[in-house]
């Protein structure tokens, strides 16, 4: 009974009903869907043609593992694009609705505001990788595939959707309108992509320039697509006995360890920062 | 008491919003917050109703002081912005019950607690409609079901009747009436001063964040100075020179306008000080053919205290 108490949130409940009222989630949901077979079949079909005669289940295999690299792919960069837009109007929109006071003036503490906006946002993510589950089904049908793999993908999925959900919510208590803060939010995921792939390719390049040439850059361990192909490489290892980065498997295990620590650092002290913003007796009990 | 401050300030950067104010409201008494905009009535709300900090002062309800323990004193009260927005998609029993869980009502009590609350503020045939819906006026009376769903001792109201026609402020006025014979208190701002007047046992006159007066309206009369207007109808010019000679020898006559052959002149007395003015006409021969005493309403001492402070 005390547990049923703890993870009450009203938030949750009362935006999921919201959200899946709208015309939009089911057409959002069905274009999302759409995106990912239009893929699959491109990179299925292009698989497909390259087996020859009499092919082995090796080649079997190939198709599988390029259908699991497709949807896992494409499914991260298009959660990079939608968990930061869902969550970066949270708070925002509640200031532009005038609704904020009247939440902040009920017995929900700013911390139960903050997680209940990001536990809505996420499970309409979650919603989302339950969908596309049907899809990876086509991958194991080839082969090459196991069900870890699927797993992993998953949680690092959970991972990147609360990171980038975090950051669009913090933007969304600093910026009073929605636009502005779903900018900021792409802006600065945008940021955290690139500048860790220039600032590797830059330490390589610089490295090399002195005869030094690592097998990776330290700079890469912050990125989140590399470290989430990493961590498919290492899922995969059992089936393909080979992972994408021609690294050790210390380096893979490195590289992820890093990255998930790093993508916590970042989720915490946004919710937390988050927190602190919307309560408005801050600094308060003097 | 219910709700008393004490000294309380806010300051925004160097702008002094709120200065020393100290009130007391009673249980079950409505109490009026009055002043021009940027007076510091929202401020002051907003601070008693934990929205904000203050620069300094304190703040108690029933005892629990708002700014040591703001998780309790939120328990006590339900507060009414003065715009507030709603959220779509949502049923009006959806949405009362998503603030009755928000402010852990438990969900057995929910149901016939909501029902209540409809039919006071007379919404029990919307409850399946969807809140953007509904008219500004019952969105109003809704936000009020709403502040009222976790049973508070003390209701903020911050200009609850903004924005409605008179027919719906009649019915507002009509819910708070019942509120506070339920024994309810209530802390209530307002522009429309007659309203106020009529409804609230006590007021505060506030201007640049000072509590200029308050009390009861009769109080407040008397600390103002229980100012009346007289009219006075003469019968002949000659009748008005003369008659305004007396008036000038009478202390408690201030300023007099002519219009006519009529008089209009403030008056700082009393119905017996009247009688005595009129005494001294016939005395002189001064022949008057009317005579009328107009007192002073909330709203004109509301302009004059607001006038002098500026």
């Amino acid at each position: 009974m005390k547990i049923k108490i703890k993870v009450n949130n009203p938030i949750i409940s009362s935006e999921m009903k919201i959200r899946m009222r709208s015309w939009r989630s089911p057409i959002a949901l069905l274009v999302y869907i759409f995106i990912l077979v239009i893929f699959l079949l491109i990179f299925a079909s292009m698989a497909l043609s390259t087996m020859r005669y009499g092919y082995s289940s090796a080649d079997y295999s190939e198709v599988g593992l390029v259908i699991f690299y497709t949807l896992s792919i494409v499914q991260f960069f298009i959660i990079v694009l939608v968990a930061p837009a869902s969550t970066a109007g949270a708070i925002s929109s509640e200031r532009e609705k005038q609704t904020l006071d009247l939440l902040l003036c009920t017995q929900m503490s700013p911390a139960k505001i903050v997680i209940g906006k990001l536990v809505s946002s996420l499970l309409w993510i979650l919603l989302m990788f339950v969908a596309s589950i049907p899809l990876y089904s086509i991958a194991f049908l080839f082969g090459g595939v196991n069900p870890m793999a699927v797993v992993t993908v998953m949680l690092y999925y959970f991972l990147v959707s609360l990171t980038a959900g975090s950051i669009g919510l913090f933007y969304s208590t600093v910026f009073k309108r929605t636009v502005t803060s779903s900018i900021m939010a792409y802006l600065t995921i945008f940021l955290i992509f690139i500048l860790s792939l220039v600032i590797g390719y830059a330490e390589l390049f610089f490295l090399s320039q002195r005869g030094v040439y690592p097998d990776f850059a330290k700079a890469f361990y912050f990125n989140p697509f590399i470290a989430f192909l990493g961590a498919m490489s290492i899922a995969l290892q059992g089936s393909t006995g080979s992972n994408i980065f021609a690294v050790t498997s210390y380096q893979l295990y490195t590289l992820v360890i890093v990255n998930v620590i790093f993508l916590f650092v970042l989720s915490s002290f946004s919710l937390l920062t988050s927190m602190k913003r919307i309560n408005p007796l801050k600094g308060s009990k003097r | 008491m219910l709700l008393k401050t004490v000294n309380l300030t806010k300051y925004y950067g160097n702008f002094l919003a709120l200065d020393k104010l100290n009130i007391e409201v009673r249980e079950g008494e409505i109490y009026g917050f009055v002043g021009p905009n940027g007076a510091g009535k929202t401020t002051a709300m907003k601070i008693l109703a934990c929205l904000m900090n203050a620069s300094a002062g304190e703040a108690y309800i029933d005892g629990i002081s708002i700014m040591q323990n703001p998780a309790k004193a939120k328990k006590l009260i339900g507060y009414m912005p003065d715009f507030f927005g709603v959220y779509d998609n949502l049923k009006v029993d959806e949405y009362l019950d998503f603030y009755a869980d928000a402010h852990n009502v438990p969900k057995g009590e929910r149901g016939p607690l909501i029902d209540d609350l409809l039919r006071l503020v007379n919404l029990a045939d919307k409850k399946d409609k969807y809140v953007d819906t509904l008219s500004r006026g019952m969105k109003q009376r809704l936000c009020l079901a709403r502040s009222l769903i976790h049973e508070p001792k003390l209701l903020i109201l911050d200009e609850p009747a903004s924005g409605m026609d008179p027919q719906a402020r009649a019915e507002m006025k009509f819910i708070l009436k019942a509120l506070k014979a339920q024994g309810k208190s209530i802390l209530i701002s307002s522009h429309i001063l007659p309203e106020l007047s009529e409804m609230c046992d006590r007021v505060c006159i506030l201007s640049r964040g000072k509590a200029v007066v308050s009390g009861n309206i009769d109080e407040i009369m008397d600390t103002m100075g229980r100012r009346a207007k007289i009219t006075i109808g003469f019968l002949a010019d000659e009748d008005l020179q003369n008659g305004v000679a007396v008036m000038r020898t009478n202390d408690l006559v201030g300023e007099m306008v002519r219009e006519g052959n009529n008089v209009e002149a403030v008056f700082n007395g009393t119905d017996e000080d009247i009688s005595k003015l009129i005494k001294a006409f016939a005395l002189s021969d001064v022949r008057i053919v009317s005579i009328s005493k107009t007192v002073q309403s909330l709203e004109q001492i509301f302009l004059e205290v607001i006038g002098n402070e500026n």
